[in-house]
């Protein structure tokens, strides 16, 4: 399977440093989890092409990103704000990009978009106007533009930001879907996307990589670490506030959900998931 | 790529056409139109006066532009479209594409609306027709089209809103409206940034025709080129999408035709420009000119015998012009004078083969003969020369009027082409007495319209008291071996009309006035020649034996009556005709305007008697005075019971005069004498 190896990547715009040494392996599918400002975007800039780096370099197997115009025939995107002509309908849409990457053949070009549109569910919509679409129906068709073509590589930034739960469930899975055979990197900074979609995962932070590694590795790094315990509504929390992971009313009192390393009295371990893994990572960071 | 832009075009299409404001404005243009082709009866007045369409135009196109640009960064696609092989750019380029299709759609409309509203009300469709879609694509579509980019630039170097504001500004400079924005002290600057009509404050010039000079489609393509290199290189800069080697090789091509196309701009040029809200209308360049003294040397009885004339008439007027001269003087001469209008300067002369040293001094030349000229002996002299012709006597490649009568061609009649009278701009007539021999060998707009015969492709000869070439917006029709030359925007030519009408005048004026030999020409030019300024009756028609050139390009000449045509005609067929000079114009004006009442009185009934108003207003003291007074009383019947009041012997009394000034005397007491004789006066 194909591996994009990024190598030592920096990126400074004025005196902002972007991304520092960030290196990464990615496989499969790939997440991208971090705060905003972190430089994810940037990174996914610079896989799109869209941008050089000042240092490093970026690689497909052999293929370098030195060649832009060759990466791009492999690429699919998605940006972070997804919109487009809005008196234009679906198939009209895809037909364009479709006619842009290259699909020159128009019996080809029908067969593929409506196998996409079926893919994506959108193929009862193809006759309906962009204005009239709804915010999970118009990702949908981002990831359809981005997907057109078969590209090796598709990028996906913060594609579920202001989607509903529903709709963010649907898209996640749909990613999923469309995983096959390619690398998908996606950005986000909603951890339950990533839990729902991705194999491998990376946290960035302040333009440098926190950690990489699969679902699994990153939650192992919290084992132990990860605690709940019950608190009266009336009673201040025992808990520092910064600790918290989470709190959630049971009937009378609260559930407080956080992390800490050495036990406290009436507060029991709990398996750690990605959040609590991405929050206490973000907290070693702060520390360091 | 084909494809990619294809496509592009069409999804381009489909968006304007689903925007409802593109088609309102589209329909609300074609009503502004249909508007104004219903109270313009003319095809050609039309488009001179469509500068508010064409001014509301620019500004739709600004927006067109600057949404063409947002569409994409609205919706924030721009880096989808970067991060697509080959799509980026030929995206752009069918953005520029559409523009160029957008403009010539609506050009397109607007020109077939015109067309079908002039067509259905009788206009034959002619060359005014097709001077007409160049001119729409040329001042609607070619300016729409720059303002269309003008737009889509300011959107592409400026994400901002702001782009809406500039776009406001730059439609106030660059419309035919914008002297309305920049003001009198800015009217250089309003020229040299308008991108509609030239003249938008005046009218239509039947014979020249529609603005359609060369001059104005490379200003226009020199807004496209510089466009276009801004475009180019902040692809280049900003997006890198071409290599420093072919940045490098796009900036020295597009520096260089910018270049040429700026130095072209600025050669010497001649292009229509009149109008009162102009810096210079072209009667005042003349008028500046001529009321400084002009040189008027001793006329030598010398005169031209044959003319081989190679001309050329593009930007310049380029001529080689190869003449006899016969010495008729009792003497030998050691120099010869001519006169050859300013504009045109002289590179070489020889005479008789070997060069000869000259002077060139306002419209006179001088040439210094290296041997005595004997009486009797022919004079071989040819001259190069390459100039501007005045601004009141078009030669261009839009247009040519060199009539006989202006010494655009060197003469031995030595006045000046012009003088001022009153401070009233007036031709000098430079006719020939004598036929003269020419042979010409033309290039430059055709067809072109002679009162010689062409022999061959591009070669006329024949001889001629004068040779007028015309040339621009006319065509010619002919009937019974006799050819009527009109503008092509008239309706109705009233060719017959015209015929029927001078032919009973010279021949009623022939007799009235003992005039001898005269016919109705073979060749009838009317065309406008005058600019707005002319108010002389007498500059209006030009007369010889076969040439009738009469300036009315309008259908009311011969409705309205023939008041006008005849007071034009008179003077054309007297004394203009018979080369008489006087000192004191309104001598001639007294006799044109009482012939001209004579004749309509017997020719028709109509009561015009309110012209004779003129007598009382013309300036006068002592003699002058006196015959005014009483050819006023006279022609009014305000005289005793005594004296006859008859047409006819109004009209002997004319037949004398005329015989007085064709002796040449043209004295106001020689005629008040002669006055007081036909009266029956003491």
């Amino acid at each position: 399977m194909a591996t994009l190896k990024i190598n030592s990547i920096a990126k400074t715009f004025g005196k902002k440093c972007a991304l520092n040494d960030v290196t990464l392996s990615i496989t499969g599918t790939f997440g991208l989890l971090g705060p905003n400002g972190a430089g994810k975007t940037t990174l996914m800039r610079l896989i799109a092409t869209l941008d050089t780096p000042d240092s490093g370099e970026i690689k497909l197997n052999d293929l370098s990103w030195k060649q832009p115009h060759q990466v791009r025939n492999l690429l699919g995107y998605l940006p972070q704000h997804f919109s487009i002509y809005k008196s234009l309908n679906v198939y009209e849409v895809m037909n364009h990009f479709a006619v842009l990457k290259g699909i020159s053949e128009k019996d080809e070009r029908k067969r593929e978009i409506n196998y996409i549109l079926e893919a994506v569910n959108l193929q009862d919509q193809k006759n309906i106007k962009i204005h009239a679409l709804s915010g999970g129906m118009l990702r949908r068709l981002g990831i359809a533009q981005a997907i057109l073509g078969d590209p090796k590589l598709v990028i996906v930034d913060e594609p579920t930001a202001g989607l509903d739960v529903q709709e963010r469930v649907r898209f996640c899975k749909l990613l999923r879907r469309l995983a096959e055979n390619r690398i998908i990197i996606l950005s986000t900074h909603i951890v339950e996307d990533l839990e729902a979609t991705c194999d491998h995962i990376a946290i960035i932070n302040e333009g440098k990589v926190i950690t990489s590694g699969t679902r699994r590795e990153l939650t192992k790094h919290a084992d132990g670490h990860i605690w709940e315990m019950d608190s009266p509504i009336d009673a201040d929390p025992p808990i520092p506030e910064q600790a918290i992971i989470s709190t959630v009313q049971q009937g009378d009192h609260y559930r407080i959900r956080f992390y800490h390393d050495t036990e406290l009295p009436g507060a029991g371990q709990v398996e750690p998931n990605l959040e609590d893994a991405y929050l206490y990572y973000m907290k070693e960071a702060d520390h360091v | 790529m084909k494809s990619r832009i294809i496509n592009t075009l069409n999804i381009l299409w489909l968006q304007l056409l689903r925007q409802p404001l593109f088609l309102v404005l589209l329909l609300g243009g074609m009503i502004y139109e249909g508007l104004g082709l219903h109270q313009i009866v003319n095809p050609g007045e039309f488009m001179p006066r469509s500068s508010f369409l064409v001014q509301g135009g620019i500004l739709a196109f600004l927006f067109i532009g600057i949404w063409s640009v947002r569409m994409d960064t609205v919706h924030r696609v721009d880096d989808l479209y970067l991060s697509i092989h080959h799509a980026f750019v030929p995206r752009l380029f069918a953005k520029w594409i559409f523009g160029a299709l957008i403009s010539i759609f609506v050009g397109v409309i607007l020109y077939i609306e015109y067309a079908i509203v002039y067509l259905a009300e009788g206009f034959s469709l002619n060359h005014l027709f097709f001077s007409a879609f160049l001119y729409v694509m040329l001042y609607f579509s070619f300016t729409f089209y720059i303002s269309y980019l003008l737009g889509f630039m300011l959107a592409f170097l400026t994400k901002d809103r702001v782009v809406y504001l500039y776009s406001i500004i730059i439609w106030g400079l660059i419309g035919p409206a914008n002297f309305i924005f920049l003001g009198r002290t800015l009217q250089r600057a309003a020229e040299i940034l308008n991108l509609g009509e030239p003249n938008p404050t005046i009218g239509y010039d039947g014979l020249y025709g529609f603005a359609n000079d060369s001059v104005y489609w490379q200003k226009h393509l020199l807004w496209f080129v510089i466009l276009l290199g801004i475009f180019l290189l902040t692809l280049s800069l900003k997006y890198r999408v071409f290599t420093r080697r072919k940045t490098n090789v796009l900036v020295i091509s597009l520096s260089v035709i910018v270049l040429i196309l700026t130095i072209s701009l600025n050669l010497d040029r001649q292009v229509y420009s009149a109008g009162n809200a102009r810096t210079k209308p072209r009667e005042m360049v003349e008028q500046y000119y001529y009321f400084k003294k002009q040189v008027v040397p001793k006329q030598y009885t010398i005169r031209a015998t044959s003319y081989t004339i190679d001309l050329r008439v593009k930007r310049l007027v380029t001529a080689q012009v190869n003449m006899t001269l016969k010495n008729q003087e009792q003497h030998s001469l050691r120099h010869v004078d001519l006169s050859l209008y300013h504009g045109f300067k002289v590179k070489t002369i020889r005479v008789n083969g070997k060069s000869a040293s000259f002077s060139q001094k306002k419209d006179l030349l001088h040439l210094t003969l290296k041997n005595k000229w004997i009486p009797g002996r022919n004079l071989k002299v040819d001259l190069n020369y390459q100039g501007l012709s005045s601004p009141l006597f078009y030669a261009n490649g839009q247009s040519v009027y060199l009539p006989y009568y202006f010494n655009w061609l060197p003469s031995t009649q030595l006045s000046p082409s012009f003088t001022l009278d009153n401070g009233n701009l007036t031709r000098m007539n430079h006719q020939n007495r004598q036929k003269i021999s020419y042979v010409l060998h033309y290039r430059g707009r055709t067809p072109l319209y002679t009162n010689i015969p062409e022999r061959t492709h591009n070669e006329w000869s024949g001889n001629t008291h004068g040779l007028t070439l015309v040339s621009g917006e006319v065509q010619s029709e002919n009937k019974n071996g006799e050819r009527y030359v009109h503008t092509t925007n008239l309706k109705n030519p009233q060719m017959n009309d015209m015929q029927k009408q001078t032919e009973t005048f010279i021949k009623t004026a022939k007799k009235d006035l003992d005039l001898g030999h005269r016919a109705v020409p073979k060749t009838i030019f009317r065309i406008p020649i005058l600019s707005i300024s002319d108010l002389s009756s007498e500059e209006f028609a030009w007369y010889t034996d076969d040439t009738l050139i009469v300036s009315d390009a309008s259908e009311y000449l011969l409705k309205e009556g023939l008041d006008s045509y005849v007071n034009w005609l008179v003077p054309a067929v007297t004394w203009k005709y018979d080369g008489i000079h006087v000192s004191d114009l309104d001598y001639v004006r007294a006799f044109d305007m009482t012939y001209a009442y004579l004749y309509n009185q017997s020719a028709h009934s109509r009561n015009d008697s309110e012209v004779l108003d003129w007598y009382q207003g013309v300036k006068s003291t002592g003699e002058k005075q006196e015959v005014l007074e009483w050819l006023s009383h006279w022609m009014k019947g305000q005289v005793a019971k005594n004296i006859d009041t008859s047409v006819a012997k109004k009209k002997d009394f004319c037949r004398s005069w005329y015989r007085l000034m064709k002796s040449g005397d043209t004295s106001w007491d020689s005629l008040n004498q002669l006055l007081k004789k036909e009266m029956g006066r003491s």
